[in-house]
């Protein structure tokens, strides 16, 4: 059965981690600028924060995939992570965008 | 004298895959320079015994605590390129140590 290669799991999962971290760090920033009233700046933050995520997600998505096609993944610690990373990240986005929201009807 | 570095991130584990192939790299260079990789609510633990700190590029949103823990502890830090980072590149991250090593950048 065709495998993925350990090496190329671990550069998929090392990019999935350093996009979803870029994303965790717009998410604070743009929390920052609503808390300070700068909604302009929080959503364009958001906005770049979703960029880096959906790059991210892709990544996990496009491996993930190819165990429909046939292909085998290696069992790995750190793409686990990677996932792990990527999940916690977008449960913040989420919860921070609603906190945003509360920002703007006070 | 050898010199400590030691590599943080969130969970110490995409940290302690960039750390073995710095190691690998250091090796290989023949350098002296010890790379060691640790989640970052450990980083208080260890500043005393290190000369730099490198923070994944994931972690940026926490610079400013750890630009405080190490002026305090008198240790050098530096953020890892996203490049080195995501490519695993052991040989850049020598590079990088080095150059904050020898004072410049931080």
């Amino acid at each position: 059965m065709e495998q993925i290669n350990k090496e190329e799991l671990a550069l998929v999962s090392m990019n999935v981690i350093l996009h979803a971290g870029n994303a965790r760090d717009y998410v604070y920033q743009a929390v920052d600028k609503a808390s300070n009233g700068d909604f302009v700046q929080a959503d364009e933050l958001m906005e770049k924060a979703n960029e880096e995520i959906v790059t991210a997600h892709k990544a996990q998505t496009n491996t993930l995939q190819k165990e429909a096609e046939g292909i085998e993944i290696p069992y790995s610690p750190l793409f686990g992570h990677a996932q792990d990373t990527i999940m916690t990240v977008k449960s913040e986005m989420n919860i921070m965008r609603e906190i945003i929201k509360l920002y703007k009807k006070i | 004298m050898t010199k400590k570095v030691l590599l943080v991130c969130g969970a110490g584990a995409s940290s302690g895959f960039m750390a073995a192939a710095a190691r690998k790299a250091t090796k290989k260079l023949g350098k002296d320079i010890e790379f060691k990789a640790k989640s970052e609510s450990e980083i208080g633990e260890h500043l005393n015994a290190i000369d730099l700190l490198l923070v994944a590029p994931h972690l940026k949103y926490m610079i400013d605590d750890v630009k405080s823990a190490c002026e305090e502890a008198g240790v050098k830090y530096g953020i890892i390129p996203q490049k080195v980072y995501g490519s695993l590149d052991g040989q850049g991250l020598v590079i990088v140590a080095e150059e904050i090593l020898q004072g410049g950048v931080q």
